[in-house]
């Protein structure tokens, strides 16, 4: 039955939602190897995109953090023989929206009993 | 005779077989026949099998002449995304720096199915390491863009391009493909089949592309909820060679129906925000279900970092999986520019976020599985669009739907729970759209159950795109 309530519009939501959204919008689809969604410029937010904060997650085109800057570095100094100003620029970017991702990472509690989900098991051969 | 084969159900082609109405070598002969001619036109194939395939299906032939039938799945043609290895034929991973890549084994999926009498026909198109360094258009392949045979303008999904236009285009009765994050499903959706994301661990890897090994999944691609069911049942099972393979089977459940109606949540913001036809579709599919199911509206699942702690996952996965790649400098021969620096971004990763997101795992699946146990299937639309133009970075193709709708693929794929996606209709275009339940862990036999029923009652499924043979 077709739904009457169908709208292009979307439905106010939080910044956090939207920073959400924005990683799986990254690691969800296709795209399946990139946390940062950042390497192309975000459409304009709508309205409803911007909530009640009125604050727009930093754009990817803003200076990158000094963290950032200085993770990128470490990628300049192993390789930076084979990339161009324009490969770091955009690697400065992808390191960038990946530590504004991580954040949420310690955003949800866990405590010292939650191990990482895998069990290493000893081996002994024959 | 052709039109009666190229888009027949594995039911309908193994009825034939066993009835001797035709042989297994004609059948191989005609799907090869078809993926040699039409096979780049969808930007669907890598290597044609024809040796091997003609060897299997004289086995085949010589089995069932003899009365020794060994499944549904006996002297039926199929093909496998290309990182699954098949001894004797290169194994290219959809990229240039693997391009003349073999293996002495065949994988265990491939090994199984040759075992149930299946006969291997091509290896199959794919985004180059299944999307593994960030790419952001369709032309990511050393084959080039998969095409939607709907509409070969567009796209048809990934990263099993190729599993999804072969089928779609009648090359082959049922494909392999594989699912990090999606990678199932979205072809499944833009080239209008089924597909079929088993539960993690209930198919082997071994001899699989390794993207993540926590996060990848194997599974069958087809026309129908009962082909992927008949396949998954052939390939389902504790492998001693991948050690995250679980003790479990899958068997196909009698298509009887259910005895009381089935539990559907339907996501919260799951037809708002998203192209207006994905959105009609939808509501369409769960109105034809309307007399065997009872719908809970406006569910939302628990309030999780699924996208980062899959995206951190896969990340550093991906970068030490391809770490070789990446330091050698031979990532610069991928075909996607973005491809070609991906990779650097992820090996500034801490450790510490990694391994924090592996420690979010297990209270985000228990979460999980909590909200899914209130339902037979949660049903969401499977893509919130219909299918990318192939000359357009994803972004641009349909501006204002980037983060509408209710997202369940990332959160399911960190967690490793199974989703079935079906056709349900058309959008713009004429591309196709899809229908996808989600359920617990190793529920994937209510998934095909459902997918049944949808399919008794549309015919979606049967639709043929006009492709020229």
């Amino acid at each position: 039955m077709p739904n009457a309530n169908v709208s292009r519009d979307p439905p106010a939501i939080t910044r956090r939602a939207f920073a959400e959204r924005l990683a799986l919008a990254a690691a969800a689809p296709f795209v399946l190897g990139d946390l940062s969604p950042d390497l192309s410029p975000l459409p304009p937010l709508r309205e409803a995109e911007r909530g009640s904060e009125g604050v727009r997650p930093q754009a990817p085109q803003a200076e990158p953090s000094a963290l950032a800057k200085a993770l990128a570095e470490g990628v300049r100094l192993r390789y930076g023989d084979r990339l161009t100003p324009d490969d770091l620029r955009t690697i400065t970017r992808a390191i960038e929206g990946r530590l504004r991702g991580a954040e949420r990472l310690y955003q949800t509690a866990i405590t010292n009993a939650d191990e990482p989900d895998f069990v290493y098991r000893v081996y002994r051969g024959d | 005779m052709a039109d009666e084969l190229s888009f027949a159900s594995v039911v309908e082609l193994g009825r034939r077989l066993r009835a001797k109405k035709i042989s297994a070598t004609e059948l191989a002969e005609h799907f090869l026949d078809r993926l040699e001619r039409l096979g780049t036109t969808f930007g669907a194939v890598v290597t044609v099998t024809r040796g091997r395939a003609l060897a299997e299906a004289a086995a085949a032939d010589r089995d069932i002449a003899r009365g020794r039938l060994r499944g549904p799945l006996h002297g039926i043609p199929y093909g496998v995304k290309d990182l699954l290895a098949a001894a004797g034929y290169p194994t290219t991973w959809g990229a240039a720096p693997y391009e003349n890549q073999l293996f002495a084994e065949d994988a265990t999926v491939v090994a199984r199915l040759k075992a149930a009498g299946a006969v291997l026909v091509a290896k199959l198109a794919m985004v180059e390491l299944a999307g593994g360094m960030g790419y952001n258009q369709a032309n990511a392949s050393i084959t080039g863009p998969g095409r939607t045979p709907w509409n070969p303008d567009y796209w048809s999904g990934g990263s099993s391009s190729g599993p999804g236009a072969a089928v779609a285009a009648g090359l082959v009765p049922f494909a392999i493909g594989s699912e990090t994050s999606g990678s199932i499903v979205t072809p499944a959706a833009y080239s209008g089949v089924t597909g079929l994301r088993p539960t993690y661990g209930l198919v082997s890897r071994h001899g699989a592309m390794a993207l993540s090994w926590t996060m990848d999944k194997l599974g069958p691609m087809g026309r129908s909820a009962e082909d992927c069911a008949l396949v998954l049942a052939a390939i389902a099972g504790k492998d001693p060679d991948d050690p995250s393979s679980v003790e479990r089977f899958f068997r196909v459940p009698a298509a009887l129906r259910p005895r009381r109606k089935l539990r559907i949540g339907i996501l919260k913001n799951a037809d708002q925000g998203i192209q207006p036809e994905v959105a009609k579709n939808f509501r369409d599919a769960l109105g034809v279900l309307k007399d065997v199911i009872t719908m809970t509206e406006n569910v939302e699942l628990p309030d999780l970092p699924y996208g980062v702690v899959g995206g951190t996952i896969i990340a550093v996965e991906g970068a030490s999986a391809f770490d070789d790649l990446v330091d050698s400098g031979r990532v610069a021969q991928l075909t996607a520019p973005e491809d070609r620096i991906g990779g650097y971004a992820a090996l500034a990763i801490p450790a510490r976020d990694y391994v924090r997101a592996l420690r979010l795992r297990r209270p985000m699946g228990k979460a999980l599985d909590g909200f899914l146990k209130q339902f037979d299937a949660v049903a969401t639309p499977t893509r919130n669009t219909v299918a990318s133009p192939v000359d357009k970075p994803f972004r641009e193709a349909w501006p204002g739907v980037v983060t509408g709708g209710a997202n369940i693929i990332g959160p399911a794929n960190v967690v490793g729970v199974p989703s079935l996606s079906v056709p349900n209709g058309f959008g713009v275009q004429s591309l196709p759209t899809g229908l996808c339940f989600t359920g617990r862990a190793f529920e994937e036999a209510t998934l095909v159950q459902l997918g049944r029923l949808y399919q008794a009652r549309t015919d979606w499924h049967k639709r043929q795109p006009a492709v020229t043979a």
